[in-house]
């Protein structure tokens, strides 16, 4: 029997996965290491969220809750998205305390605050202000907890949201902790901003965390694939601001002072995604003309 | 026996919850508004109890992997070698986390009787100043901060030894830590994703109709919409034709109204499923292997 003789359309229609596997990985790998980034592009979403944080005042009587539910393998879109948020909360002076229902994320609530304030206070010590952050006083971490479902329904009801938690994750009482000192109610809470990448998971904090009296205003972190879940609460009014994955990260950051000539992570993964986005699109392109050019020929054949 | 056991404790455990939720907090019998109850009174304690109940079913989970993969290796069935190193993994995972649990425990209890220490010292030098009628300079907790030999031996017997430290460093750094192994795994797989994301979308996004044609320019316009350089390619197109918003507003439109309108549709349909399933599992109308009767 004759060979099969190589036909370049055939192939655009079926090209080995290990070739595109190659494409994507390099796409995404020459930006990050060639470290540059784009503008990246405008989101209304991620405005409407800087725009809720930044409308946060800094008093000793109020605390914004971060709920941190997700882990290493959702790290790239949600790490970006929540430090972001916690270095503009950091700027503002905002106290912040930091909770999480999903055993991963315990190692980055540990180490994201200390990090941003470390920066910062390079920055300052940079512009000769000297500023500090200090754990307990600008911010304090609750950890993890187990069965949030019930200890979310608890929260709103309780008359000290401190005899919920009781500590933070060394083992401090909450009501010794500087930060925690002048908070009790709930109504103290003006904000919950949730980051996760795992479905249903918003949906929960969304049930439960509010009362009769008081529901805090909410924005969320999400990953590109709870997008379409979370926009029903963003167009229903439920969430007052979103960051859509790590696209919504790249333009928060932007409105934070960040730019193509001094980027962050967000913005640097951001234009990597942007490469990798192009790369699918032409393989997209290429096994669609594949496609039509054998339909054409066996039309032809036909007839 | 057991299964009429099993159902009426799964009827009480939701039923409590329902009521707790539905009823209000002050139940007022009579006029005298002190004479009311309380449903939730210890609705606090209640949830301890199941948390702490709901905690107890990792034991569970314990136990049938060392059933399961304990029975492959002893009896060397086939693939025994990835039943050894998941027990060998589960175990060293148990191991250097009882021992991280135990530094924090001991860290914890060491800071505690220091503090006890300073504040005892404190007391007592703040009471014999009143004592003498508050003559000379009024003491302060800070003066009292540094230990002494005897003192710091005191609490050195509660920290963590040198070897626990060791110990809880595996779970703690190793394991679960940032740089840790199982932190680096899981990025790893799930950054698979993004190749397997690609492949699909080569495969599936083919024109072989007029709807798959739609999905797919819908697909290609949001993907344009959230990328740097999608405004600077469209917007001038768009604009020719009309549309001023440029491709993140077309983006955002058919996130807002498109998407989320189907969204909202299947999420409706989601939540009643699960409400369904809620009441069939509390009224113990699901069949499962706590169900049947053992023949």
């Amino acid at each position: 029997m004759a060979p099969e003789r190589w036909d370049f359309f055939d192939w655009l229609d079926r090209v080995d996965r290990r070739v595109i596997y190659g494409f994507v990985m390099l796409a995404l790998l020459v930006p990050i290491i060639w470290g540059k980034a784009l503008p990246p592009a405008e989101m209304e979403s991620a405005e409407n969220y800087f725009k809720t944080i930044d409308a946060l005042e800094s008093r000793d009587d109020q605390i914004v809750f971060l709920a941190l539910d997700w882990g290493p393998s959702t790290q790239a879109e949600n790490g970006p998205q929540t430090e972001a948020t916690i270095e503009h909360l950091m700027r503002k002076r905002v106290k912040f305390a930091l909770i999480t229902y999903y055993y991963l994320a315990v190692p980055f609530m540990k180490n994201m605050p200390r990090k941003v304030a470390a920066r910062l206070e390079k920055e300052s010590r940079a512009m000769g202000k000297n500023e500090k952050w200090e754990y307990g006083k600008d911010w304090v971490n609750i950890g993890y907890k187990p069965s949030m479902q019930i200890v979310l329904q608890q929260i709103p009801k309780t008359e000290d949201i401190r005899d919920v938690f009781k500590t933070d994750t060394n083992g401090e009482l909450l009501k010794n902790i500087p930060c925690m000192k002048n908070i009790s109610r709930f109504d103290q809470i003006p904000l919950l901003a949730e980051f996760t990448g795992l479905v249903g998971a918003f949906n929960m904090w969304v049930q439960f965390f509010q009362s009769e009296k008081h529901r805090p205003k909410m924005v969320h972190g999400c990953t590109s694939i709870t997008i379409p879940e979370a926009y029903i609460y963003l167009d229903s009014g439920q969430l007052s601001g979103l960051q859509e994955g790590v696209a919504g990260a790249a333009y928060y950051s932007k409105l934070l002072g960040y730019s193509a000539k001094n980027p962050n992570a967000a913005m640097k993964n951001m234009t990597a995604l942007s490469v990798a986005h192009f790369v699918i699109i032409f393989f997209i392109f290429i096994g669609n003309l594949g496609m039509f050019v054998k339909q054409a020929r066996a039309r032809n054949k036909r007839n | 026996m057991r299964k009429k056991l099993i159902v009426a404790f799964t009827f009480l455990g939701g039923i409590y919850y329902f009521l707790e939720f539905v009823l209000p907090k002050n139940i007022a019998f009579g006029s005298d508004p002190k004479n009311s109850f309380q449903f939730g009174k210890y609705h606090d304690q209640i949830s301890t109890g199941f948390i702490i109940v709901g905690t107890m079913a990792i034991f569970l989970g314990v136990i049938n992997i060392l059933r399961s993969h304990g029975l492959s290796i002893i009896m060397r069935r086939k693939r025994w070698g990835y039943s050894a190193a998941l027990v060998a993994a589960m175990v060293i995972t148990m191991v250097g986390g009882f021992w991280d649990w135990h530094n924090s425990a001991a860290s914890r209890k060491a800071a505690h009787v220091q503090k006890t220490i300073i504040a005892a010292k404190y007391k007592a030098a703040k009471d014999a100043w009143i004592a003498g009628g508050k003559t000379g300079t009024e003491p302060k907790k800070a003066d009292f901060a540094k230990l002494t030999t005897e003192e710091k031996n005191m609490v050195a017997q509660y920290q963590p030894t040198e070897f626990s430290l060791a110990m809880g460093q595996i779970y703690g750094e190793l394991l679960m830590g940032l740089d840790g192994l199982f932190t680096a795994l899981s990025s790893a797989m799930f950054s698979l994703l993004a190749l397997y994301i690609a492949t699909a979308a080569y495969r599936a996004f083919r024109i072989r109709s007029g709807e798959a044609a739609l999905m797919m320019l819908t697909a290609l316009l949001v993907m344009m919409g959230q990328i740097p350089v999608g405004g600077e390619i469209l917007d001038g197109l768009l604009e020719h034709y009309g549309i001023d918003c440029g491709i993140a507003g077309v983006r955002g439109w058919i996130m807002k109204y498109i998407n989320a309108a189907a969204f909202r549709g299947i999420a409706f349909g989601a939540f009643i499923a699960m409400l369904a399933m809620g009441i069939r599992v509390w009224l113990s109308m699901e069949t499962g292997s706590f169900y049947q009767e053992e023949e």
